[in-house]
């Protein structure tokens, strides 16, 4: 159930995002047809041999800079640089062994996984601590039309839409922890595990999409 | 009228048939519920059929096929788990072997007639069922291989003269007190088999061995008179008192057969535990009997109760039986799934153990046997060490050696604790095949050889017969006292007066002291002491009763040689040699040999007071004149002999000496155990991860060493991680990982709580602005 429930989110999700692309670069209708289909996919495809043609890691790095570096502190890049890395090691190891394999994750990777997953809880909450204050749901939402292009200054709110994204993550985050944490705890019977084990997993796959679906929106955010 | 008549006669076979027909439903009914076991007040039966009166004169042993019959049908019964071992055909579940021990030769071979792995099939050795139950029925229940077919029967084969086994049916379900399987052991051995269950049930006191009787005789014979002494005919005195006026006799029987009656064979313990400390298995101290379990129908194939065995049997009701269907409930029973808590089995919440646990871990590795320690457990078991049999002489036996856990990953991927033991076997290499070969084919080979314990034991036994002789013979070397026990077995002490200590010395022990068995004097003297010359005389005449004696007994002491010459002490001269204190030794005319060899010495003095009763020495040897035999059955060129044992495989190498080598046939024998069953507050884990999961657990790390009936350092050593298939580096980490546990759970918790904080303030703030409690910031 959890790999076809992942299979379909994530490749819905993609699906949204390159759609919604598609429709805004090609000034496309918003109704659904047939012939609408086949320019998305026609598009994607061309989009996707032209970005393996001209991929350049060094061009990736500038981009990655210029949009996100550049707005953070040496210290905030690191706590960010950590968090990205591990979520990312995190949810390989993790949605490769629920995916491809009929055993769950054992061995070294788990070991790897787990050890990871510390470090992904302290990053986590550094992260939280240091972004909490624009994303707060109690202050007005800004445009994302009305975003301001000074690159040192980061804007005191966020869309709404982001802000939904940002704690859909962490909240995920959270869960992430709080039921590897409980699974570490000899407090919880074998059944209780089990279900302990299904809510990781979601926690997961709600983070994992939220993550992507947040890097999209924040990218085109800070795009305009 | 002819028609009228024929008409008849058919109506009156008709009803006869329906007769015999409603006969035979009524002889073998169904149950038909009652829940009461039916009072078994009934005639005997002898093996023809026959009611037993107790008071004729020669009155044979009841026979259980026919006594039992007219309502349980033997012939299904003999299907049965526990008589049909050499008709099985299912490659079932490895289970402990039967084990052929044999202290002399060094053999500890294990048999069965199931399709084991690396476990000899008794027919490839040529063990007929005769021979095999005259070395294993003590712990069996008859049937099967003891009760062979007519056609099965060898030259070798007494049938006629003891009867056959037949399934000993009280041996399970003879719920008094005097059923002793103690006596049944005793019976087969003395080969009174068709006595055996009348002696052991206690329904009639048996006499006489038809061990000593000729191999023409049998039961038509009846006793003999002129014989009351040696070769006495087995005969029955039944106890009157049991029987009423119609012959008939009362059999408390037990539906469920007790738990003492499933412990005469099945008993296991540890070595060096008292038995006041041992504690029953929990399901046991519950209330179940063993039969609660291990159910059965008529057809007695009684349920093993390991995980599988539902879905190999083809049959969901069994799975039930298991330790997860009684107490997680059936899944295969249904697409729902039954109930757990049959029997009342509590519901295992195993708690804070993760889930993997359960996939790759049998429920048996945390709840049954002792708990891993840094040694393994030596334990000795009824069948394999031959326990609960009682009498003067020691019956059970140290080998074979065998320990548990040894925790191993079975056919189904999951692991299991088992049972090991290393065997130990002479055989024969034909290319890549191995032949096992009997003990009797090695002792046929094995002259001066093997007898080293026998070559001092005889002459102690010669010194014992003489009626003049003041104290017990024993033999003084190396500062060991050798004497004989009950059993004609050497004995050893340490010497407590070191002044004796010569290089080998006959003494007599009289109250814990020691005296030369001829004490100092001058053979030069010119009137000798009478005394001591009958001393030397007596000694002489005793010595000179061994048989295969290398030489006649002489004595030589200083430049003197005393002999027995027509029954007279003569002196003669010595001048090869002077001998300073009085010696006894083989003289063949030619030259003088010891009384016991400086070979048999040195085997005796390595191996007295151990297990271990073979050096290398003497495997060299034996496996030297193994292949210089010449009537060794198809010894060829091809043939190389071998001798296993302690994990390794011995053999000759080009330079004539022995080597060491691993070998297939060399790796240990192991069965899975399911007893004793250990309550949950003393489960494996109880006190935590790192109870397996640490840098030198016991459970992963805990190393086995060959072990066998051969001293040697020659020895393998496996790992309980190498039988499990694990990986020993990512074992160790993972081990240690759980010495920084404890800071991760603090820096998990830490961040989560933090984590939740803020959280809930930006929730709290949330709701605060939207509610209109708190103003919204811009």
């Amino acid at each position: 159930m959890f790999i076809i429930v992942t299979i379909i989110s994530v490749l819905g999700l993609l699906f949204g995002i390159t759609f919604n692309r598609f429709r805004k670069s090609t000034d496309v209708r918003k109704e659904f047809s047939g012939a609408t289909l086949f320019g998305y996919f026609a598009w994607l495809f061309s989009q996707t041999s032209t970005q393996i043609k001209t991929f350049d890691i060094k061009r990736l790095w500038t981009l990655l800079e210029n949009n996100v570096m550049k707005l953070h502190t040496t210290g905030e890049r690191r706590i960010f640089m950590c968090l990205g890395l591990s979520f990312l090691f995190l949810a390989t190891s993790g949605f490769l062994s629920a995916l491809l394999s009929s055993r769950r994750l054992y061995g070294l990777p788990l070991l790897v996984h787990v050890s990871v997953g510390g470090l992904f809880a302290i990053s986590l909450f550094l992260a939280l601590f240091l972004r909490a204050r624009e994303y707060r749901l109690d202050t007005e939402n800004s445009d994302p039309k009305d975003a301001s292009t000074n690159q040192r200054r980061i804007p005191e709110s966020r869309p709404f839409k982001e802000k939904i994204l940002f704690w859909s993550y962490f909240i995920g985050g959270f869960f992430l922890i709080l039921t590897a944490l409980m699974m570490l705890l000899p407090l919880f019977s074998f059944d209780a595990q089990l279900d302990i084990f299904e809510v990781h997993r979601y926690s997961a796959l709600v983070a994992l999409l939220s993550g992507m679906a947040f890097i999209d929106t924040a990218l085109r955010n800070e795009g305009k | 009228m002819k028609r009228i008549t024929l008409f008849f006669l058919i109506l009156t076979s008709l009803g006869q048939l329906s007769f015999a027909v409603s006969q035979d439903e009524q002889i073998k009914p169904p149950w038909d519920g009652n829940r009461a076991t039916p009072v078994h007040q009934i005639p005997l039966k002898d093996e023809f059929d026959q009611i037993v009166i107790p008071t004729e004169s020669y009155p044979l042993p009841f026979s259980s096929r026919y006594t039992c019959e007219p309502c349980h049908d033997y012939t299904i019964i003999q299907q049965g788990l526990h008589f049909n071992m050499n008709s099985a055909t299912p490659n079932d579940r490895t289970g402990e072997p039967w084990i052929w021990v044999d202290p002399k030769t060094g053999t500890i071979l294990p048999l069965s007639y199931r399709n084991w792995e690396n476990i000899w099939n008794p027919r490839d050795l040529g063990l007929t069922p005769w021979k095999f139950s005259l070395l294993f029925g003590r712990h069996m229940l008859g049937g099967g291989v003891n009760e062979p077919e007519d056609d099965e029967v060898g030259p070798d084969s007494r049938w006629d003269v003891s009867g056959k086994i037949e399934i000993n049916c009280m041996g399970c379900h003879n719920a008094s007190r005097m059923q002793s399987h103690s006596e049944w052991a005793k019976q087969i051995l003395r080969h009174n088999f068709r006595w055996a269950a009348t002696a052991a049930s206690g329904l009639g006191e048996v006499k006489g061995m038809a061990s000593r009787l000729p191999g023409t005789w049998d039961i038509f014979d009846g006793p003999n008179p002129d014989d009351t002494e040696w070769a006495v005919v087995p005969s029955v005195q039944y106890n009157s008192g049991s029987f009423d006026s119609k012959h008939r006799v009362f059999f408390d029987i037990s539906y469920k057969p007790d738990d003492q009656r499933c412990l005469a064979c099945h008993s296991v313990s540890q070595v060096q535990v008292k038995k006041f400390t041992t504690d029953a298995d929990v399901h046991t101290r519950a209330g179940l009997k063993c039969v609660d379990c291990h159910r059965n129908d008529l057809s007695h194939n009684m349920i093993r109760g390991n995980e599988g065995e539902a879905e190999e049997l083809q049959n969901p009701e069994i799975a039930d039986f298991s330790c997860k269907g009684c107490h997680l409930g059936n899944e295969m029973a249904n697409e729902v799934g039954t109930i757990s808590g049959r029997l009342g089995a509590p519901y295992p919440r195993h708690r804070g153990i993760p889930a993997v646990h359960f996939e790759r871990l049998s429920c048996t590795v945390c709840h049954a046997g002792p708990l891993p320690d840094k040694e393994f457990t030596r334990v000795r078991t009824s069948r394999a060490n031959r326990l609960g049999i009682y009498g003067i002489a020691q019956w059970f036996t140290e080998m074979p050696h065998i320990i548990e856990p040894v925790f191993i990953r079975d056919e189904s991927g999951k692991i299991t604790p088992h049972r090991l033991m290393w065997p130990a076997f002479w055989g024969r290499l034909e290319g890549e095949k191995i032949i096992p070969l009997k003990p009797s084919d090695i002792l046929a080979a094995s002259e001066g050889i093997l007898d080293a314990e026998e070559s001092i034991a005889r002459i102690l036994i010669a010194l014992s017969m003489d009626p003049e002789i003041e104290g017990v013979p024993v033999l003084v070397s190396s500062e060991k006292v050798f004497t004989l026990n009950v059993d004609g077995e050497l004995e050893t002490a340490p010497l407590a007066d070191k002044e004796l200590d010569k290089e080998i010395l006959w003494a007599l022990k009289k109250e814990d002291q020691l005296f030369p068995l001829v004490p100092d004097f001058d053979p030069n003297a010119e009137e000798q002491d009478a005394d001591i010359e009958t001393q030397i005389q007596n000694t002489l005449e005793a010595l000179a009763s061994i048989s295969d004696a290398p030489g006649k007994p002489v004595m030589l002491y200083k430049e003197a040689m005393y002999q027995i010459v027509d029954g007279y002490l003569e002196k003669r001269d010595w001048k090869e040699e002077s001998v300073t204190a009085p010696r006894f030794c083989w003289w063949d005319d030619i030259q003088i040999k010891p009384l016991v060899s400086e070979f048999h010495m040195r085997t005796i003095l390595a191996t007295i007071g151990l297990e271990q009763t073979l050096t290398e020495e003497q495997v060299e040897m034996m496996l030297k004149s193994l292949a210089s035999a010449e009537d060794t059955p198809e010894a060829g060129p091809s043939s190389q002999f071998f001798y296993v044992s302690c994990g390794k495989l011995f053999q000759i190498d080009k330079t004539g000496k022995l080597k060491a080598t691993e070998h297939e046939a060399a790796d240990p024998i192991t069965w899975p155990l399911g007893h004793q069953i250990r309550p949950a507050r003393q489960s494996l884990g109880i006190k935590g991860c790192i109870e397996c999961h640490k840098a030198k657990s016991a459970f992963f790390f805990n190393k086995v060493e060959g072990v066998g009936p051969l001293k040697t350092q020659q020895k393998a050593v496996h790992s309980n991680i190498s039988f499990m298939g694990m990986d020993k580096p990512y074992q160790k980490l993972f081990g240690l990982s759980f010495t920084i546990r404890p800071l991760f759970k603090i820096i998990l918790f830490v961040s989560a709580l933090l984590i939740a904080s803020l959280l809930l303030i930006v929730f709290l703030l949330a709701l605060g602005r939207s509610s209109g409690l708190i103003e919204k910031g811009r």
